[in-house]
C-alpha cells in the first residue's frame, strides 16, 4: 500500500490517465477518465492544474495565496489539503 | 456527457457472455467513414467530453485511426475497448500519433486453455498479453477488463494479479450483464450467492492492498441485488451509444425494448436534435416516466429506477422498476431465476456468431 495521506510537504501530480479539458459547451473544467468525469468549480481546477508532479503542497497554497488574496493562508492550506485528498482517494491524483 | 461508439459488431472472439444483440448487424450495415466523421464532431457540439471505441472489435474497421484523429481534433477523450486482438506494432502507433489516450483490453482468464475456451479463440491469452504489453510501451494507460461469471469467478485473485503484472493503471471486474448473448448462456454462466460472496472478498481486499497505485472498478450483480444499478447514470442524463448501424441509443441494450422507434444519424437529424428532444430520450429520462414503487421512493434520483431494458426482459413493461431492486414485485422471482440456473450444473453455452452461420 502506498502513503496516500496528504501533507504541506507531498507533490501531488495528476495520474498519467487523467486529463484535464476544457467544457466549451458548458465553460467549466473537468477531470476526464475512463468512466469518470469530474466537473471542476474554479478553486478545485485552480489546484488540479498544479498537480504537475513538481510543486509541493505548499507552494500551490502559497500560488493560490497570492491570487484570492482575500482568504487567510491557513483557511487555504486546509482547503487545498482536503481538496487533494479527495482527488487522492478517488485515484485522480498520486503523491 | 460520454459517446459510446459501437463501430461494428465484427469480432474474432466469440464470447458466450458478449452484450451485443443476438441479430448482430452486418458489415455491410456499418455507417462509413463519413458518417462517423459528422457524428463525432456533432457529438463533440452537443457536449460530449469523451468518446468509448467499442464493438464487436473496433480493431476490425481499417479506418480506426482516421476516427480516432477525429476525436482528438474536437478535444474529445478517447478510450479503445479492445479483445487485444489485432493491436500490433502497426495499428498500436498509428492509432497513439492519432491521438488516442487510453486503452482497456480485456480477458476471458488467466489460464491458457480456459481463456480459449471461454473466447472461442486460437492462443487468446498469450496475444492478449502481447497487445497490453505494448500499450504500457507505447505510454499509453491502461485497463484490464475481466467479465466474471461461473466459468471463472473462482480465478479471481489470479486474474487481479495478471492485471498488476501487466502494469495496469485500472482493473474493471464486471459480473456479466444478461443481455444478448450473455442472456441466452444464462444457464451456464450465472454465478451461485456463494462465490459472489467470496468474489466480493477478493475485490475489497485487493482495493485496500492497492489503494493509491490501481484504480479497481467494480460492477456488481444484478440478480441477487437489494437495490438496482443507475443503469448508463439514468436514461439520457450522460451517456449515448451508436450501434454499428447509426442508431442513436440511450442505452447499449435498448433495441431489445419492442415497440420502441430509435432514431438513426442517416436520417439527418444532429445528435444535440436527437440528443434534446427526440422521443425515445425523453421517454424514461428524469423521474416523470416512473410508476410506483419508484415514483415516490427516496432512491428514485440515485438509481433512477434501474435498467429498462431489464425491466422490458423480465416483465414485458420498460416503465416497471427493474426486478433487481428488492422493492419489485417481479424481485423474488429473478432470486429464484438466479438461484436455479446457478445451480444447473451446465457448462454448455453457444458461442456468438452472426446468424446463417451455423
Ligand atoms: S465480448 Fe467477446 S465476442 Fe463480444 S465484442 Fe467483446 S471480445 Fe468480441
Ligand atoms: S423502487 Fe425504484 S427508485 Fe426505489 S430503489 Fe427500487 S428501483 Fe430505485
Amino acid at each position: 500500500m502506498k502513503n496516500t495521506s496528504v501533507t504541506l510537504h507531498s507533490v501531488p501530480r495528476l495520474k498519467p490517465h487523467m486529463r484535464l479539458r476544457l467544457d466549451k459547451v458548458r465553460n467549466v473544467w473537468s477531470i476526464q477518465a475512463p468512466e469518470k468525469m469530474f466537473v471542476l468549480d474554479a478553486p478545485s481546477h485552480a489546484i488540479a492544474s498544479r498537480c504537475t508532479g513538481e510543486t509541493t503542497v505548499e507552494r500551490i497554497v502559497e500560488e493560490l495565496h497570492s491570487i484570492f488574496s482575500g482568504a487567510d493562508r491557513d483557511t487555504i492550506a486546509e482547503d487545498v489539503i482536503s481538496q487533494l485528498q479527495d482527488f487522492v482517494d478517488k485515484g485522480v491524483v498520486e503523491i | 456527457m460520454a459517446l459510446i461508439a459501437e463501430l461494428t459488431h465484427r469480432c474474432p472472439m466469440r464470447c458466450p457472455y458478449c452484450s451485443n444483440p443476438i441479430e448482430l448487424q452486418r458489415a455491410r450495415q456499418e455507417l462509413g467513414t463519413d458518417q462517423w466523421l459528422r457524428v463525432i464532431s456533432q457529438a463533440a457540439d452537443a457536449g460530449c467530453m469523451q468518446i468509448h471505441f467499442t464493438g464487436g472489435e473496433p480493431l476490425v474497421r481499417r479506418d480506426l485511426e482516421t476516427l480516432v484523429a477525429a476525436a482528438a481534433e474536437c478535444s474529445l477523450y478517447s478510450n479503445l475497448i479492445t479483445s487485444g486482438i489485432g493491436l500490433d506494432r502497426t495499428r498500436l502507433p498509428a492509432l497513439v500519433s492519432s491521438g488516442l489516450e487510453h486503452v482497456q483490453v480485456s480477458f476471458q482468464h488467466s489460464e491458457r486453455d480456459l481463456a480459449e475456451h471461454l473466447g472461442g479463440y486460437r492462443d487468446a491469452l498469450s496475444k492478449k498479453m502481447a497487445a497490453a504489453n505494448l500499450v504500457r510501451e507505447y505510454g499509453l494507460p491502461l485497463t484490464i477488463n475481466f467479465v466474471v461469471h461461473r466459468q471463472n469467478i473462482r480465478h479471481a485473485s489470479d486474474m487481479i494479479a495478471l492485471a498488476i503484472s501487466l502494469d495496469a493503471q485500472r482493473i474493471e471486474i464486471a459480473n456479466v450483464q444478461f443481455y444478448g448473448w450473455a442472456l441466452r448462456n444464462r444457464s451456464a454462466l450465472i454465478p451461485t450467492r456463494d462465490e459472489l460472496k467470496e468474489l466480493d472478498e477478493i475485490v475489497s481486499s485487493a482495493r485496500i492492498r492497492l489503494r493509491g497505485e490501481i484504480t479497481i472498478d467494480y460492477v456488481a450483480p444484478d440478480y441477487y441485488a437489494e437495490r438496482p444499478k443507475a443503469c448508463m447514470d439514468g436514461w439520457g442524463r450522460r451517456t449515448l451509444v451508436i450501434s454499428p448501424s447509426g442508431y442513436v441509443l440511450p442505452c447499449h441494450a435498448a433495441h431489445s425494448i419492442a415497440g420502441m422507434h430509435f432514431e438513426n444519424v442517416r436520417d439527418g437529424a444532429t445528435i444535440a436534435e436527437i440528443w434534446k428532444s427526440s422521443q425515445s430520450f425523453n421517454q424514461y429520462r428524469g423521474t416523470e416516466w416512473m410508476l410506483e414503487p419508484c415514483r415516490s421512493c427516496d432512491h428514485r434520483e440515485r438509481d433512477w429506477g434501474g435498467c429498462r431494458c431489464q425491466a422490458f426482459a423480465l416483465t414485458g413493461d420498460a416503465a416497471k422498476t427493474d426486478p433487481a431492486c428488492a422493492l419489485s414485485a417481479h424481485h423474488a422471482r429473478l432470486n429464484q431465476i438466479g438461484e436455479k440456473d446457478a445451480s444447473s450444473q451446465t457448462a454448455a453455452f453457444v458461442y456468438r456468431q452472426f446468424s446463417g452461420m451455423r
